[in-house]
């Protein structure tokens, strides 16, 4: 063995990780090269002397007791949410959430959406009202013009993403066949939007998102008279664009979700439901 | 017809859950605490990553894969709400001057032969902060295997679990790690005066 692959092999010896076949080569080498030798004792002893010095330290007794309470009052998965979000976040700049990475790849445009098949367009005014933001932003999407800005299958990646951003309990609702590819942060005059991508080989469902209270304060975003009447009687919206696209509005727990594919309305309602 | 009418059995479930919860997550809580408090280097802080991770890890806890390393699925979870909270723009390495530290020990190396005794004489008067504040100042790939291995005593395999990556990756981030680490112990102790003062002894 060499000076350099005994370096490579120093933090292994000293931390007990080196395998047994290589052991007694690198013992000998360290035997007979002072230089190797000094900076293994180096490395050792810069190990020891931290080890020392930064213990680890127990959990304080009152954050344990807080989350546990906190968590009593939760529910597990994406139903009956209600509790509210616990600190307000700091929304930080763009350029901080390009340079994102870790397990989580961040592909912007990379990734882009595919176009799908030639199809009819959804284009709405350009307008306050959230389904035509909502059928508009899935023009967009299936035109590869909108990308997400979190690729990854992982809810809780994405989950983590936007509520950190939003300020408001997303949801993420699972769509059987329908992969989570992704979502996409926005404010629309001050508010905040959550956006999820779901797709199925070259289909897509789009959910545009918004804090209930966001909404029915009616600052920026609007709801159409009749939807709101229907979702406020039976909890559910539905309108047909067209005889194979559907768009549904539903209440999920602090949020008004707007869903919109092309698909019928039973299909679509099926999977928001996430039942069948 | 909505998801909103919770049966008995549902509540019953979710007892079941909440219990299951308790008993495998809460007590990883001392290893995420550690690391979020080295990671952020403020107590506050640590506290609502700590929180935040485990109302995400409940919140979730339908996705987490039985029989599956339970830490490492909270690790991750925690470095995600992390880098989304507070991870500012990624750090570079701050340069660090090797050859100071290199000509220092080349040559003190004939007048002390054992390492240990000389590094505590050098680094023995800093303060606790101090090696806090040199351990928080490593960019953070090298301050998670730092940390991990060295502080929480994490095996190889289990830290590249943690962070996703082969464990030969984890050894030379740690090998680069304590060599930076090293050095800014050293500055620190340069700028406090301890360097000379071991050099006269």
């Amino acid at each position: 063995m060499n000076c350099h692959e005994v370096r490579e092999l120093i933090p292994a010896a000293i931390d007990g990780e080196l395998d047994k076949g290589v052991t007694p080569r690198v013992s000998e080498h360290l035997t007979e090269c002072p230089k190797c030798l000094a900076e293994f004792e180096l490395e050792r002893a810069t190990k020891s002397f931290v080890k020392r010095r930064l213990k680890s330290l127990p959990t304080p007794e009152h954050l344990r007791e807080k989350i546990k309470t906190q968590l009593s009052h939760e529910t597990i998965g994406e139903r009956d949410h209600t509790s509210p979000v616990v600190r307000s976040p700091r929304i930080p700049s763009w350029r901080m959430m390009l340079a994102l990475g870790g397990g989580v790849a961040i592909i912007l445009l990379l990734l882009a959406i595919t176009p799908t098949k030639s199809r009819h367009s959804h284009s709405q005014p350009d307008d306050d009202n959230v389904i035509h933001q909502t059928y508009n932003n899935f023009d967009g999407i299936l035109d590869g013009k909108i990308s997400p800005q979190i690729v990854s299958d992982d809810p809780i990646a994405v989950n983590t993403f936007l509520e950190t951003r939003a300020n408001f309990r997303v949801n993420i609702p699972r769509m059987k066949e329908y992969k989570l590819i992704g979502g996409v942060f926005s404010q629309y005059k001050g508010q905040n939007i959550a956006h999820l991508i779901y797709k199925h080989n070259r289909d897509c469902i789009y959910l545009y998102q918004v804090k209930l209270q966001d909404l029915f304060a009616g600052k920026a975003l609007q709801l159409p008279r009749e939807a709101t009447d229907e979702l406020l009687r039976t909890g559910w919206y539905f309108e047909n664009h067209m005889p194979d696209c559907s768009l549904i509005v539903w209440f999920a727990d602090s949020t008004v979700c707007c869903a919109v594919a092309d698909i019928t309305r039973d299909k679509l309602l099926a999977y928001v439901k996430g039942d069948q | 017809m909505t998801a909103h009418n919770t049966s008995l059995t549902d509540r019953s479930d979710t007892r079941t859950k909440h219990k299951e919860f308790e008993q495998e997550a809460i007590q990883h809580m001392d290893i995420l605490y550690n690391y979020a408090l080295r990671m952020t280097s403020n107590t506050d802080d640590a506290h609502d990553l700590v929180q935040e991770t485990y109302l995400k890890a409940y919140r979730f806890w339908d996705k987490y894969e039985k029989g599956t390393n339970i830490r490492a699925w909270l690790f991750r979870i925690m470095k995600n709400s992390y880098i989304n909270r507070y991870r500012k723009e990624s750090k570079e390495p701050e340069t660090v001057d090797y050859n100071d530290i290199q000509n220092f020990y080349n040559t003190i190396r004939y007048e002390s032969s054992d390492p240990n005794d000389l590094q505590e004489k050098i680094f023995g008067g800093l303060l606790d902060d101090d090696v806090a504040r040199a351990v928080e100042s490593l960019p953070e790939e090298f301050r998670t295997v730092v940390i991990l291995c060295d502080i929480e005593g994490l095996s190889y395999e289990e830290i590249a679990e943690f962070v996703d990556c082969p464990i030969g990756t984890v050894r030379s981030r740690l090998h680069r790690g304590r060599k930076m680490l090293r050095a800014k112990l050293f500055s620190y102790a340069k700028q406090h005066g301890y360097v000379s003062r071991a050099l006269k002894d």
